[in-house]
Parts: structure tokens; C-alpha cells; sequence
């Protein structure tokens, strides 16, 4: 099963940017999505090290991580990172 | 000492904190009393509100005092949108704003709120164009930053503000913070406008919201009746009252005090350019001559800030009100160049400073390539 994970920060600029695309993906292919806050959940935050570049999308199969995407994308960028991972999947 | 981060705060005018204190031995009584000498101090405090009006050719207009920008954003962004929540849910703000509009924005879009970012054009102004295409029946409100405080990206606020008044569910705010004293905009048709003392020579803890008398509000600090139904607490008549008079300071002697800002900083950006081609300016060129933002590729920011610093330079790196990152979020969407967004400073001037700080500035850059 596909899950996603976003850090962002509620002060990012480029998080409130993706944040409408990253709830789009999530919709259009019915996929869970769970956010951490930077600073608000840092225990949770630092053992995925997330590095400086906000914000940070992580995309788990059955639990384990497989892609990392850092930074502002287009809609169409992210959607193809999915279907990349659909496919390799079927 | 060489300071050159005038967007981060100002210096007090010394005639700003000596009026401060003339307040404050005269009106310490707490205005919302009803005795004579605390009727004076809201007497003194509506003076200044009008004064604050006169300076910015505001009528029909409220202002209400915060403690800050910071909270003002916050009043406008959150009061507006709970106190109007049956009219829409959707903001459209643009990609440059301060984090207390960022922040603001964020927490607004947990609580259901929906956030569309505007497009910009290359110097990364709102295309007001396509402003118009994302203006949906229940956007409810529109806050653009009049400047950029990193990069100083100065946003057409009058033609904003004129396109949306042929939308009735939709208001208009800005923030003013980084532009106030710079510019004379006329500001006739902008329904909130946030701004800050300490970034105009005043005092630190004070700030306005200004609103249109047809905007309503939510409260988001609620108390006791005070001298506005927006913001409860205490009012500081002394305080309050400086912030009138740094804003009528600022802008004295405004366009003598601004052409010798634009002649420094075209001789700053000159000689910048001349040390190497390693340096590159950030700031559009039509962007406010006191702010240029400069990126030195091959030398962190950090580590260029804190060698400035050893040197009794002062200058930021991102804006004070970030937290550290290792790069600039704003210089990196600007330019796309992550080695520009890990190199920048924010050098800032202003009427006090002087062509002999600009080339101590100069040659401890040159000393660092």
C-alpha cells in the first residue's frame, strides 16, 4: 500500500505553495496522507532526516520508503513519481 | 559599527523616544478609565489614529493598534476570515510574503481555509492578470505584500487593489511593513493595511492595523471593553503615541531622503559588481533601493554574515523572522539557483547610512572573495 508523509513548516513559503498539490495527489489517487510540522513534531522529524530543503514528500510502499521528493514541484512532476511507482508495482 | 540590516529594525529617533517619554510622564494612566487624565490619554491616542489617517489620505478608516506587525497580520488575515467564513473559505496571497503571513496562512488552511499562491512575473511581481483568472465566488480575501522584505520585490498594490473592487465578496490587505515611509501609494482602495513602528526609527511593541470602516472582524484577543472592539488590553497611550509620531517622521523630507537612498545603493550595487563575477544581485531592478539582496556563489551565507559581523558589519541572511536554513527558500524560487539561495545576504540601507560604511562594506567583501 502507497502512503505519503509531508514535513513541512508552518513559516515555509514553498510548503503552503504544495500544499494544495500534495492534497490534490493525495485525492486523485485515493492515497493516505499524514503531515509533520518541522518544528512541532521534531521527534518525529529527525530520525527521517529531512535535511534543510523544505518541504519534504515521503512516499512509503507497505510501510517502507521509496521515493523521496525535496522541494517545490509541479502538479504533473509528482504525479509522475506515483505512476512510476504504480506501474513498478503492477 | 557598520549596520546594513535596516529591514530587520531601525535605530529609535531620538525625537521618537523623547515624545515617548513626555507621553508617558504625562498620560500613564490607563486610557480606558473614565477620569479626566485617562479620557486625555484616549484623546491622545484617537489624535495619533487620525495623525496616522492624515499621513497615509485614509478616510473612513479605523486603526487599530497591536503590538506589532506580526500581530496585525495575524488580526487581519485570521479576524477577517472567522468574522466572514459564511461568504468563502479561499485566500489568494502571493509567493513572497513575510512568515507571519506565511505562518498565518498555513494555520488558516488547518482550520479549512483554502490557500492559492499567485503567479509573478520574473522580477517576481503578482502578475495582476492572472490575479484575476484565480478570483473565485467565494474568494474572500486577497493579502499581498506591498515589498518583500528579502529581496525588496515591490508589488503594484494600486492596481491590485483597483481590479478588486469589481468584487464585493472579496477584500484587500496588505502589508505595509517594509514599504511605509518608502513610497506615497495611494491607498484609497486597499481595505486593510498591516504595518510596524520599529521599521520606521520607532519603538519596538507597537504596529497598526488599518481597516475600512465596512470590515468586520473576530477579535483574537479578547478581553475587556478597551478603545477597540477589535483588540482587547491595556492600550499604551505612550507607545501608541510614538508610533504617530515616527510615522509622521519618516516621512519628512521623503523624496530628498529617498533619491539619496537610490544614489547609495546604485553605488553600492556598482561597486558590488565590480568586485567580481562571483557576486550577483538578487533584487529586481525596480525593486526598493534600500533593500539588495546579494548572493556570493562559493561562500555560504552563514559563513559570509558571520565574517561580516568579526568585522562590526552587520547584515541578515534570510529575513530575522526565519528560522536557519541552509538556504533561502525566497532566493532559490526567485532565481531557481540553489548556489544563489545558499550565498545570499540581505544588505539593507538607509537616509542615515553614509558612503564611508558602504566602502568598509565594500572592501570586507572584497577581503572575504
Amino acid at each position: 500500500m502507497i502512503k505519503l508523509l509531508k514535513i513541512n513548516a508552518l513559516w515555509c513559503p514553498s510548503c503552503l505553495i504544495m500544499n494544495n498539490i500534495y492534497t490534490k495527489v493525495a485525492n486523485d489517487y485515493q492515497l493516505p496522507l499524514e503531515t509533520l510540522d518541522y518544528d512541532f513534531d521534531q521527534e518525529k522529524v529527525e530520525p527521517l532526516n529531512v535535511g534543510n530543503i523544505l518541504p519534504v514528500l515521503i512516499i512509503y510502499q507497505d510501510d517502507v520508503e521509496i521515493k523521496r521528493i525535496v522541494g517545490e514541484k509541479t502538479h504533473n512532476q509528482i504525479i509522475e513519481e506515483i505512476e512510476l511507482i504504480i506501474n513498478e508495482k503492477k | 559599527m557598520f549596520y546594513f540590516d535596516y529591514c530587520a529594525t531601525t535605530p529609535t529617533n531620538k525625537e521618537v523616544l523623547n515624545f515617548f517619554e513626555e507621553v508617558n510622564n504625562k498620560y500613564w494612566f490607563n486610557p480606558n478609565s473614565n477620569y479626566e487624565p485617562s479620557v486625555a490619554g484616549a484623546k491622545l491616542i484617537m489624535d495619533s489614529a487620525n495623525k496616522i489617517l492624515n499621513i497615509l489620505g485614509l478616510k473612513d478608516s479605523t486603526v487599530i493598534f497591536t503590538s506589532g506587525a506580526t500581530e496585525a497580520n495575524n488580526l487581519a488575515l485570521k479576524g477577517y476570515c472567522y468574522a466572514n467564513k459564511e461568504k468563502g473559505k479561499h485566500i489568494i496571497t502571493s509567493p513572497y510574503e513575510h512568515s507571519s503571513i506565511v505562518a498565518t496562512l498555513s494555520a488558516l488552511e488547518k482550520e479549512g481555509f483554502e490557500v492559492t499562491i499567485a503567479d509573478t512575473n520574473e522580477a517576481g511581481e503578482v502578475d495582476v492578470d492572472k490575479l484575476k483568472t484565480l478570483i473565485r465566488d467565494d474568494t474572500i480575501l486577497v493579502s499581498i505584500t506591498a515589498t518583500s522584505s528579502e529581496v525588496g520585490i515591490i508589488n503594484d498594490i494600486e492596481s491590485i487593489a483597483n481590479l478588486l473592487t469589481n468584487y464585493d465578496n472579496c477584500k484587500f490587505h496588505v502589508d505595509y511593513t517594509q514599504l511605509f515611509g518608502k513610497y506615497k501609494n495611494d491607498l484609497s482602495n486597499v481595505d486593510m493595511l498591516s504595518y510596524s513602528g520599529h521599521k520606521i526609527y520607532g519603538i519596538k511593541g507597537v504596529g497598526a492595523l488599518i481597516i475600512k470602516n465596512d470590515i468586520n472582524l473576530s477579535p483574537i484577543i479578547n478581553g475587556g471593553k478597551s478603545t477597540t472592539k477589535y483588540r482587547a488590553g491595556t492600550p499604551s497611550t505612550e507607545l501608541i503615541a510614538s508610533l504617530g509620531k515616527a510615522s509622521e517622521l519618516i516621512y519628512e523630507n521623503f523624496e530628498a531622503k529617498e533619491a539619496d537612498i537610490k544614489t547609495k545603493s546604485d553605488y553600492l550595487k556598482e561597486k558590488l559588481l565590480g568586485l567580481s563575477d562571483s557576486i550577483k544581485i538578487n533584487t529586481p531592478e525596480n525593486g526598493l533601493a534600500s533593500i539588495i539582496n546579494v548572493s556570493i556563489l562559493g561562500h555560504k551565507s552563514e559563513e559570509i554574515q558571520q565574517t561580516l559581523a568579526k568585522k562590526d558589519i552587520y547584515v541578515s541572511t534570510q529575513t530575522a523572522c526565519s528560522l536557519k536554513l541552509d538556504y533561502s527558500p525566497t532566493i532559490y524560487k526567485l532565481t531557481n539557483d540553489l548556489k544563489r539561495a545558499e550565498s545570499s545576504i540581505r544588505v539593507s540601507i538607509s537616509y542615515l547610512t553614509t558612503i564611508e560604511e558602504i566602502d568598509y562594506l565594500i572592501k570586507a567583501i572584497g577581503e572575504l572573495l
